[in-house]
């Protein structure tokens, strides 16, 4: 990529001020078509020049709520303030803000240059400005060799491109992306995911980006917003919301953990035994205080789960461990995931990685395991 | 596929074969009798072949023919550019659902379910309890009524196809309302729109049910119906039939080969699009 001089903000800029620009709080904001609620008075602040990533299922309020950001819906209640301005009844057209739409929405009529230059032509730029930043911002893109080009005679990902380069020549402090990445193939996903990434640091603008991908979320995201059903359920670095979800939907949606019902046995300080289905598991560090005998869910990532051939009888083990066979053996290149079965009849999932190769003398339904884990690898929910 | 499977297939395109014939044959009878000799009648048998008939149609009767030809050209070209300018406007309110745009529907079809001679003897006594004497705005009153719902339903097929949020990212990088309108959505929508005015201009050239109660000045499909009642007809006829179908064969055409294009590209660019 070649460098955009206008595009790229010294750090000093927001500094002087206090902070980046580009500071995104939402106060209460709520929405709602006909008898559904999309948004539910959320409250949520994006720190100027953050790469933020709203991650849920569809019709979680995850686009509504990017787009009430962009002006192109209206909130029915709260503020939507930018670096302290409240933009609730500013138009689309008058925000500092520029969107990345889902399937881009380049305009079919125009050239990829003339796509660009919309924005610079409809905020009144001369015509020899405006050709200039269309250039450089084509340069940086690495789309100079198809300015003369139509949108449909690029490739998605050249779209996309396009797509950046026009909301971005206008200069603005926030960037929203509307699952920028979903019409892409997956190899092309993984490259342009790091290249967006790339980019939100060399500009230092915020970034906003819905997706319904989570590990697209994991890979790019500063902060992660999860969300169901309008709200908010947790926020928090990729580290924290993958390896501590404080709450069951997080834990089942970011996949890959093992979530078991029990009830809370015994509590001493911050090391809490809970009693799942006849398998004894035991947390410390738990960061809420619990009762004896509450109900709770315990979350363990399958990734956090070793595995050793042993044959014993269930009752011997210590918490934390359990006796179980293999029901199935899933190859998946880079790791390999062993569904199983516990003698009580739960299911658990372990994952190794593929070089360990200790899974290559497990036998499905025959060879007899145990399955064990640290007490800092289990989660208790409450919610 | 197996051998009953294939027989069956033959049978109906033999059927929809038969259903051709049904339609267009007497269409291709009254263009095989327009070449009818001099001494030709107007049925079958053909007595000689040649122009006669058509020479005749061009040097003798269409300056009989003129004057309704020049009406039902103009009252045709109005009727194509009020009905797609009309017709924009009410599928932007329906698919922006401005309150009372449910009604928009079932009101604009309406005109198409009504049969035509009431509309046209009820826009006859209302323009005369009004005092006036029915005219040519009268005429293109009906017209438009007629052609209105045709162009709108092409026009919400058109709207069907168009993403809201091209429109949404014009607003995005600072456009207004109008020049959303004309800059964006106007240039990308104009086949569509040239479209309903053609359709337009289709219906209220060959418009005869309605319009027969409401002018005095004959339109062309009413000059020949009073031709045909009143003269003792002639092979000549059959030419103008002829040429008739031939002009809007030949805009029906038009209507649909830029879609025909419109495809090709879409398929033709798709394969010349750079790989990554």
């Amino acid at each position: 990529m070649a460098v955009l001089a206008q595009n790229e903000r010294p750090a000093e800029d927001g500094v002087a001020s206090g902070g980046q620009r580009g500071t995104v709080v939402l106060r209460g904001v709520a929405k709602r078509f006909g008898t559904t609620t999309a948004v539910d008075h959320i409250d949520l602040t994006i720190p100027g020049g953050s790469y933020v990533v709203l991650l849920g299922p569809s019709g979680c309020g995850k686009t509504t709520l990017l787009r009430m950001i962009g002006g192109h819906e209206m909130a029915d209640a709260g503020d939507i303030l930018l670096d302290g301005v409240r933009l609730n009844d500013v138009p689309a057209a008058q925000r500092d803000i520029s969107t990345v739409f889902q399937h881009y929405a380049l305009f079919p009529h125009k050239t990829v240059a003339e796509n660009v230059e919309f924005g610079l032509k409809m905020r009144g730029l001369p015509p020899a400005e405006r050709e200039q930043r269309v250039s450089e911002a084509l340069e940086f893109m690495d789309l100079a060799n198809l300015r003369d080009r139509l949108p449909k005679q690029l490739s998605g990902g050249q779209q996309q491109r396009v797509a950046l380069a026009r909301a971005l020549v206008t200069q603005p402090t926030v960037l929203l992306l509307d699952e920028p990445l979903g019409d892409l193939d997956r190899l092309l996903q993984l490259r342009m995911r790091v290249e967006l990434r790339t980019l939100q640091r060399r500009l230092r603008i915020s970034f906003i980006h819905v997706t319904h991908n989570q590990e697209e979320a994991l890979a790019i995201a500063d902060q992660i917003v999860v969300m169901e059903d309008g709200q908010i359920k947790q926020v928090g670095s990729p580290q924290e919301v993958y390896r501590r979800p404080t709450n069951l939907f997080t834990a089942s949606f970011m996949g890959d953990n093992n979530i078991l019902a029990g009830r809370v046995l015994s509590v001493n300080g911050d090391a809490v035994e809970v009693a799942c289905d006849g398998l004894r598991l035991r947390a410390n560090g738990v960061p809420h205080a619990l009762t004896v005998d509450q109900p709770v869910h315990a979350s363990i990532r399958a990734a956090t789960v070793r595995v050793r051939p042993e044959a014993t009888a269930a009752t011997d083990l210590p918490p934390n461990c359990v006796a179980a066979r293999a029901t199935f053996i899933e190859y998946l290149g880079d790791i390999v995931k062993l569904h199983c079965q516990t003698a009580s009849g739960l299911p658990l999932i372990a994952k190794l990685p593929e070089s360990d190769t200790s899974w290559q003398h497990i036998r499905e339904d025959e060879t007899d395991l145990v399955l064990y884990w640290d007490d800092a690898d289990v989660q208790l929910l409450t919610a | 596929m197996s051998a009953r499977g294939r027989w069956f297939d033959r049978l109906l395109g033999l059927y929809f074969v038969v259903i051709l014939l049904f339609l267009y044959g007497p269409i291709l009878v009254m263009a095989v009798l327009s070449f009818q000799g001099p001494q030709g009648g107007m049925t079958f048998p053909m007595r000689g072949f040649g122009f006669h008939w058509w020479t005749r149609l061009f040097q003798v009767r269409a300056s009989e023919l003129q004057e309704a030809i020049l009406r039902s050209l103009l009252v045709a070209v109005e009727t194509g550019v009020i009905a797609a300018a009309f017709s924009v406007v009410i599928a932007f309110a329906y698919r922006r659902r401005l309150p009372g745009s449910s009604l928009l529907l079932p009101i604009v079809l309406l005109a198409l379910m009504t049969p035509g001679i009431l509309l046209g003897l009820g826009m006859s006594l209302w323009w005369r309890i009004l005092n006036f004497q029915p005219g040519h705005l009268a005429l293109l009153g009906v017209h438009v009524v007629w052609a209105l719902p045709f162009a709108f339903l092409v026009m919400i097929a058109v709207l069907n196809r168009f993403d809201p949020r091209v429109e949404e990212s014009a607003r995005d990088l600072g456009a207004s309302e109008s020049r959303t309108f004309f800059e964006i959505v106007l240039p990308i929508i104009w086949p569509g729109i040239l479209s309903a005015a053609l359709f337009g201009f289709t219906l209220s050239l060959n418009e005869f049910e309605r319009s027969v109660l409401v002018t005095s000045d004959n339109t062309l499909p009413l000059q020949l119906w009073a031709m045909l009642t009143v003269q003792i007809i002639e092979p000549d006829l059959y030419a103008l039939g002829t040429l008739t179908i031939l002009i809007t064969f030949v805009i029906v055409a038009a209507l649909f080969i830029p879609t025909v294009i419109g495809q090709f590209r879409r398929l033709g660019g798709r394969a010349e699009a750079g790989e990554e």
